[in-house]
């Protein structure tokens, strides 16, 4: 194959930051297991991270040698700093997540290599979206939770000793849906017929199907207690519809309707309104309702600037830290400096993220498709970021990549699969560009 | 060397480390932005160009601009609009053409094809930044402005 | 689309920067206000890593030392005699510190200055902090028979020696085990005979006739008083409907040194008339009893004293605790001197060497030579034939002299003794006794000869 200087560049790039995140991951590990006193083949986990890594660059430099050389290092990085943690935090778990590691790289190289992949899935979005919902909805009969619990939430289907929860995948549904749609009908939306006062508004009809399947997807969260998952869902919904359409008054008229349900849900459901008052004013409930937050901020000042050092501090106070408080898990013992490290590098994440959607701006599905990963990606982080510092209620999402769990790393790696792919220009037109005609403004079902 | 100062060795390097990862990205990043302006071109008028990117034996500097109009043809010939002194070239080889403000690639049957990011043009394609246009030895971006 | 994009990465990029400022307050602003929260766990761990200084008693005895659990690497504190509480104190992680391990929490802990290199170790290579020791001037011998010969009753004893003022044994019964302290905290807070008061030094007693020596001292220093002033016929008193009696026999008493020897209250009513107000409350100042002496343990005086003419009886509002008492004992010991106290003999920080410890304060005059000396010889034949004889030993020569208190309204009464005993020639043992809700005479002067006799045995 001719390799030109901008492929060679590419794979350097990627080659340098590859190594430089092994050798973080590598002796974070390390760390970890000379303070644990743990013993050496407890480093086995740092053999498949590395077959990942190497698996995906040499894959990923064959399939799709013009992807973004940036966003593999970033995932691996954060997917590694997840690996040690839930050997810190949840020993338990240590074995499970390099297990899923390999199951969501295979996937993101997949989903990589598919050829006729974007196309089907722009195709039948109705059909791909009613199945994550059924999946979902199965969840309403046969969920469990692995952490046991009887009032729990039961969000995971159970196959065997594997766990998943529908949701994950339901949320990349949602987005390939929604950028499917937006795409063949972004303009009929900005045309704004209905006058209210001072905003106008589209065509009931337009946006009806839209809101029917939002709101069906949030009936069901609502109904199993999930609201991070709904205000994530709802949050992305606004997003897409905003950059698609770039009318303000969507994103206006959005939240306020999700200020209306905030308030309605704080008066229905105990789950908001406990949650809601552990934001407000936790000092009080300290060592009751509001104790995880309470905990969490205590671990964050435990940590300072530098740190207790690896395996030093005790994070493990918090309830389930392994899970929805990796982030101040991650400042007790790396500090700040930690903390804003892996701000900074999903913050980067999210903007190479927005940058494929600004590249493809010429083909809208794309385009969305790449925005509305970078968004649900980002705005997952930041709900949970903000829950475990007291910024905004705490909403149980996991943060991507560093929290434990399967079903969100593998929902991570195949949203970056999909990244990847369409970073790379050879490989889009080659599979998804219609010879010299327009676009198609309509595919239904 | 005792376990606790081993430990808050491997701290310093760790975090080190975690900011030397952090900065080469942003490195990149900053030189993705220095490239794609510097492709950016000054003159008013151009709204897209190809630039040369490689040329072996072929007497074209790399980093030569070419404007492009409406339409622009690429080949040998010296009636095209980009003119390749290179054998390897056909005289009419390639076409790109502006229609609903994107930008078409197609190959006018020549000998050797056209490469567009190493894969043969078939029929008429369309173009996005960045691209890599290969006529005979001649490597061209396209960018656009 | 591109402006929508160009937006919405600016409102993530705020966002981000949000949560990472957010990240900063908590974790370097509000810092010290999270830490220091009561409800932060790692408070508790903290103090755990800490491997705290032991406490030894003079022969080098261990009175309470950190243990290491090498799995957790956590330190648990071991008390092997539940004898020394009273003076050793607790150390809980719930419910803090007490006596000694409260008096030198910090050098124990290790918070003394250190360098700056040890601090940054202790911060960044999680270093343990290693404290200082503590060697008492306690005998733990001693201290054991006191503690044994209390058994059973509320009291206290003191044990000094003179002139060092170095504390051999400090007593308060009942006492607890500070090793079961958290599972029995509920139980001994509550409990009505307070074992966790600290009899010796924070237990304010009426003195009673015990208070006579010093009534004497006064006096004869003064010169209002002689020894063979002769006293009217009536020995008894009564305190609002009570009896305070003689400590002894009372026959064939007739001289106010008689009336001292056999602890007869009624006498020194009208003596104490012959002294005025003045000189008596000065002598009780000189005495130490009307402040709390220098000590390193918390300790008590009741004040001011208001009804002098009561103080003859010993039953004013001027209370003493059993301390006051032993210091008064020491003064007649040491010809009217009063030793400075001494608890602690020597410290030292973690790796140091032992830093010898100066007694709080200098020797006071408290009632001159003669005077002392005179009183101290009626003590001696108070052991001999008179209050104190139960507390006479065989091959010494003790004084001492014994008194009774009443405590209150529910005609209780309280026993006291306050004696010394010459190991050399210018060197003594010296110890008070009180013995809470007894009749008994002859029980504080007992538990006194006894003390002494071990004490003797240790400090020759």
């Amino acid at each position: 194959m001719h390799t030109n200087s901008l492929v060679s560049t590419n794979n350097k790039r990627e080659r340098v930051l590859l190594i430089l995140a092994a050798l973080f991951v590598a002796l974070i590990r390390i760390a970890l297991t000379l303070a644990r006193h743990l013993p050496w083949y407890s480093l086995w986990p740092l053999l498949v991270w590395g077959a990942c890594a190497l698996l995906l660059h040499i894959g990923l430099t064959w399939l799709l040698p013009l992807r973004d050389p940036i966003i593999l290092p970033v995932v691996m990085l954060m997917a590694g700093w997840g690996i040690v943690l839930t050997a810190r935090l949840a020993p338990a778990f240590s074995t499970r997540q390099p297990i899923w590691l390999v199951v969501a790289a295979l996937a993101s190289l997949a989903i990589a290599r598919l050829s006729p992949g974007l196309r089907i899935l722009r195709r039948y979005r109705y059909s791909w979206l009613i199945a994550g919902i059924i999946l979902l909805a199965a969840t309403l009969i046969f969920g469990v939770n692995p952490s046991g619990g009887a009032n729990a939430p039961r969000l995971w289907l159970g196959f065997g000793f594997i766990y998943f929860q529908p949701s994950e995948i339901l949320k990349l549904l949602m987005v390939i849906f929604m950028a499917s749609y937006l795409a063949d009908k972004r303009d009929i939306l900005s045309v704004k017929p209905l006058r209210v006062w001072k905003i106008t508004l589209p065509t009931p009809q337009y946006i009806a199907p839209l809101l029917l399947m939002w709101g069906f997807c949030m009936i069901l969260l609502i109904w199993q207690r999930d609201l991070g998952t709904a205000s994530l869902f709802f949050i992305i919904f606004l997003g897409m519809l905003y950059v698609a359409t770039n009318q303000t008054g969507y994103l206006l008229v959005g939240l306020v309707l999700l200020m209306l349900s905030g308030l309605a849900g704080y008066f229905l459901f105990d789950v908001v309104r406990l949650r809601v008052d552990a934001w407000l004013n936790p000092w009080p409930e300290a060592s009751g309702r509001a104790f995880q937050i309470v905990q969490s901020l205590l671990a964050i000042a435990s940590g300072g600037l530098f740190g207790q050092g690896i395996g030093q501090g005790s994070p493990t106070y918090i309830p389930v830290v392994h899970s929805d408080f990796v982030l101040a898990a991650i400042a007790e013992e790396w500090g700040l400096m930690g903390a804003v490290g892996v701000i900074a590098s999903l913050a980067i994440l999210i903007f190479r993220g927005l940058r494929i959607a600004a590249k493809n701006v010429d083909q809208p599905f794309k385009s969305l498709l790449a925005a509305g990963i970078s968004l649900s990606l980002g705005i997952q982080s930041l709900l949970i970021a903000g829950g475990v510092l007291k910024l905004i209620p705490l909403t149980g999402v996991t943060f991507p990549f560093i929290s434990y769990g399967g079903s969100s790393l593998l929902s991570g790696f195949v949203m970056i699969g999909l990244l990847w792919r369409l970073s790379d220009p050879a490989t889009n037109r080659r599979i998804d560009q219609p010879i010299f005609s327009e676009p198609s403004l309509e595919f239904t079902p | 060397m005792s376990l606790e100062i081993t430990l808050f060795v491997i701290r310093i390097v760790v975090a080190v480390l975690l900011y030397a990862f952090l900065g080469t990205v942003l490195f990149y990043c900053v030189r993705d932005i220095h490239t794609a302006s510097a492709q950016a071109p000054e003159k008013p008028g151009a709204s897209a160009r190809l630039v040369i990117v490689e040329s072996e034996n072929v007497p074209l500097e790399p980093g030569l601009s070419f404007d492009l109009l409406p339409l622009t043809t690429i080949g040998r010939g010296q009636t095209c609009t980009v003119v390749l002194p290179d054998s390897f070239a056909s005289t009419e080889h390639a076409r790109i053409a502006c229609r609903k403000e994107q930008w078409w690639l197609d190959d006018l049957d020549s000998r050797n094809g056209t490469l567009l990011n190493d894969f043969p043009v078939t029929g008429t394609v369309v173009l996005a930044a960045g691209d890599l246009i290969r006529v005979g030895r001649v490597t061209l971006r396209f960018d656009l402005v | 689309m591109t402006r929508a994009l160009q937006r919405l990465s600016i409102a993530l990029a705020l966002l981000f920067i949000a949560v990472g400022l957010t990240f900063g307050y908590w974790s370097l602003i509000r810092r010290s206000w999270l830490v220091g929260r009561d409800d932060n766990p790692r408070l508790v761990l903290a103090e755990q890593r800490i491997q705290r200084g032991t406490i030894f008693d003079r022969n080098g005895g261990i009175l309470a030392e950190s243990t290491r659990d090498p799995g957790s690497g956590l330190y648990t504190r071991q008390f092997p005699h539940p004898e020394v509480a009273s003076v050793v104190g607790y150390y809980s992680l719930r419910y803090g510190v007490g006596g000694i391990e409260a008096a030198f929490d910090d050098l124990l802990r290790g918070n003394y200055q250190v360098t700056v290199g040890e601090r940054l170790a202790r911060v960044f290579l999680h270093k343990t902090q290693v404290g200082g020791d503590i060697r008492l001037t306690l005998d733990l011998s001693a201290q054991q028979t006191a503690m044994a010969l209390l058994d059973g009753y509320a009291g206290a004893v003191i044990v000094l020696s003179v002139p060092e003022g170095d504390v051999l044994a400090l007593v308060s019964s009942p006492s607890f085990d500070p090793a079961a302290l958290d599972a029995n905290w509920e139980d001994l807070a509550g409990d009505p005979t307070a074992p966790l008061l600290n009899r010796s030094t924070q237990g304010l007693y009426q003195p009673g006739t015990i208070l006579q020596s010093v009534l004497l001292a006064a006096g004869l220093n003064s010169a209002c008083l002689s020894l063979e002033d002769s006293i009217s016929p009536v020995l008894t008193s009564q305190v609002n409907g009570l009896l305070l009696p003689c400590a002894a026999s009372s026959d064939g008493v007739e001289t106010l040194a008689a009336a001292y020897t056999a602890a007869c209250p009624a006498p020194f009513v009208e003596a104490v008339q012959a002294i005025g107000e003045l000189q008596l409350l000065a002598a009780l100042r000189d005495f130490g009893l009307l402040a709390p002496p220098e000590f390193i343990l918390p300790s008590e005086s009741s004040g001011q004293v208001t009804s002098v003419p009561d103080l003859a009886l010993g039953q004013s509002d001027l209370m003493v605790t059993p301390l006051q008492m032993a210091l008064v004992a020491a003064a007649f010991a040491d010809h009217g001197q009063i030793p400075p106290l001494r608890l602690v003999s020597a410290t030292r920080q973690a790796g140091g060497s032992w830093e010898t410890h100066r007694p709080s304060g200098f020797p006071r005059g408290a009632v001159s030579r003669a005077a002392a000396d005179a009183v101290a010889g009626l003590m001696a034949q108070a052991v001999n034939n008179g209050s104190a004889r139960q507390a006479a030993i065989p091959g010494y020569a003790v004084a001492g002299h014994s008194g009774i208190a009443i405590t209150g309204q529910d005609g209780t009464y309280n026993g006291w003794f306050i004696g010394f005993l010459r190991v050399s020639e210018d060197r003594s043992i010296a110890v008070a006794v009180l013995v809470e809700n007894t009749i008994q005479t002859g029980l504080a002067a007992s538990i006194g000869g006894q003390v002494l006799q071990a004490a003797a045995a240790v400090y020759p």
